[in-house]
């Protein structure tokens, strides 16, 4: 019995290890050349939704299993410090490249695991209900690869959009973002100082010095000596297409324009702000970052009256803890927090498309609502969603019914389990 | 056409509702004195804010004014807004 689990960002990861751990053959499929999606190629620092919300000071874990088990990996490794309390939310800021290792190391443990990277999905095929093989194409070379339990954590929801599966997707995305990392800048970025470029941005695009894309910059003190890290929430390019996560001229056109803004914006920092003299860009990411895409109509699709009061389900397996953070403008997120800061039960049949008893659906692409996604979109929960996915499939794989009870008891078990 | 300077007390209310609008749902029971940053706003949401002042109010205020403890409470932020009305 195999488990094939499409996509290797952090909600693929979570997944793969969790099938693997269960006792089913898997093979973890990812386009890039390393593992953790957003979180590597796109250089998404900081994991969000990891922990609850709360007023009292201090962070309290609200996934017990796989996400905690990372967060200590990536800890022990440098890639992360203590988590740290922005506005009402903490998070936990990642080094990228030791996130990429710390993933790499970990699913090296599991002997039931096998990773391919560049391994791109290009066709499902199906047999009624039951999908029976997915095909990949590796620069040319194309293969067919059987299972009998599927996870997609595409984030695009490609593998479930490929089986027929319905899908659906927001008339207005939100925003995708251009991160990157500036080092050689010699100025403690506190929030004083982060506030003040935010206003000074503003007087530059008055003037005509800057275009006024530069208006979506956010910036963050990085780890290391002397780095800043940007992200850089993108608008449409002005007269050219708008952003569409399936169209290569668009996605195209989005990158070019995220690195374009990015130079000008750094070069602007060089000249007239004051501890920026030395400051370069440091690196490029792999992709510009997703915060919305396609989305699979699953068994139950979460809304965002659930997220706001906090909605309890008998057949729960993951949690969202994260506020309903819209990003349907550029200048900053539209922040919509649950009643008393509940967590909301992410049940079963929100990963479970209707009819298709062998697909799991886990990560941003889950069955929600477009105002739900935006507070489940994030890798926190993607862990989550994305382990209990694992399960499923593996129960599944074994020809049994998952049970939400049973994958529940699998993620507390994994908790603090070595690797 | 001559238009009044809004007082204190309204500038509070209008800024918590542009807030509540633009950037974050605050209780309705928000007081001018209760902290921003733990209601949620956070140096993500300045320039957002700034913005949006400026697009109601007409104001963009300067830099030397843009401060985590003027952004702090509502009070705060309206007598710094009042001073800028006042001073245009």
């Amino acid at each position: 019995m195999r488990v094939i689990v499409a996509g290797g960002g952090s909600a693929g990861l979570a997944a793969a290890v969790a099938a693997a751990r269960a006792g089913a053959q898997t093979l973890l499929l990812e386009r890039h050349g390393s593992l953790g999606g957003m979180a590597t190629a796109a250089l998404v620092h900081s994991i969000c939704g990891l922990y609850f919300l709360r007023e009292e000071p201090g962070a309290l874990p609200a996934h017990p299993g796989f996400p905690s088990t990372l967060v200590r990996c990536l800890q022990e490794a440098g890639g992360a410090g203590e988590p740290v309390r922005l506005g009402r939310v903490d998070v936990l800021l990642t080094r990228p490249p030791i996130f990429a290792a710390v993933a790499d190391r970990i699913a090296a443990t599991q002997p039931n695991l096998s990773v391919r990277f560049h391994t791109e999905l290009i066709g499902v095929e199906r047999c009624g209900d039951r999908i029976q093989a997915v095909e990949v194409i590796c620069r040319g070379r194309r293969e067919r690869l059987e299972g009998e339990a599927f996870v997609d954590t595409s984030g695009d929801a490609t593998l479930a959009h490929l089986a027929g599966v319905p899908c659906e997707i927001a008339p207005k995305l939100q925003r995708p973002a251009m991160i990157f990392p500036m080092g050689g800048v010699k100025l403690l970025l506190d929030g004083d100082e982060r506030m003040r470029l935010a206003r000074s941005l503003i007087s530059a695009t008055r003037s005509g010095q800057l275009p006024q894309g530069v208006l979506g910059a956010h910036f963050r003190p990085g780890a290391e000596r002397g780095e800043v890290w940007v992200t850089l929430d993108l608008d449409d390019p002005p007269g050219g297409l708008a952003f569409d996560p399936f169209c290569p001229e668009a996605l195209s056109a989005a990158e070019r324009y995220g690195r374009e803004l990015a130079l000008e914006l750094a070069a602007f920092l060089k000249e007239e702000r004051s501890g920026f003299e030395g400051s370069y860009i440091a690196a490029w990411p792999a992709r510009v970052g997703v915060r919305e895409s396609r989305r699979v109509v699953g068994r139950y699709r979460l809304e965002e009256a659930d997220l706001l009061r906090g909605a309890s389900f008998p057949d729960a397996v993951a949690r969202s803890t994260w506020p309903i953070e819209l990003r349907e403008t550029t200048h900053g997120p539209r922040l919509r927090f649950p009643e008393g800061g509940r967590a909301c039960d992410i049940p079963l049949r929100a990963l479970r498309p209707e009819g298709m008893d062998h697909l799991f659906v886990a990560g941003r692409a889950l069955s929600a609502s477009h105002e739900a996604q935006a507070a489940l979109r994030v890798i926190g929960t993607c862990l989550a969603t994305g382990e209990a996915a694992g399960y499923a499939a593996a129960m599944a794989a074994k020809g049994g019914e998952p049970k939400a009870s049973d994958i529940r008891v699998a993620c507390e078990m994994e908790t603090n389990l070595p690797y | 056409m001559f238009q009044a300077i809004p007082d204190q007390q309204t500038l509070e209310a209008q800024l918590a509702d542009l807030i509540r609008e633009r950037l974050l749902d605050l209780p309705c029971d928000f007081g001018a004195e209760t902290n921003l940053y733990e209601a949620g706003l956070d140096s993500m949401g300045i320039m957002h804010l700034l913005l949006a002042i400026e697009d109601r109010f007409g104001i963009l205020l300067p830099e030397a004014d843009v401060s985590q403890k003027n952004f702090c409470t509502l009070a705060n932020l309206g007598r710094l807004l009042r001073n800028r009305l006042v001073a245009e």
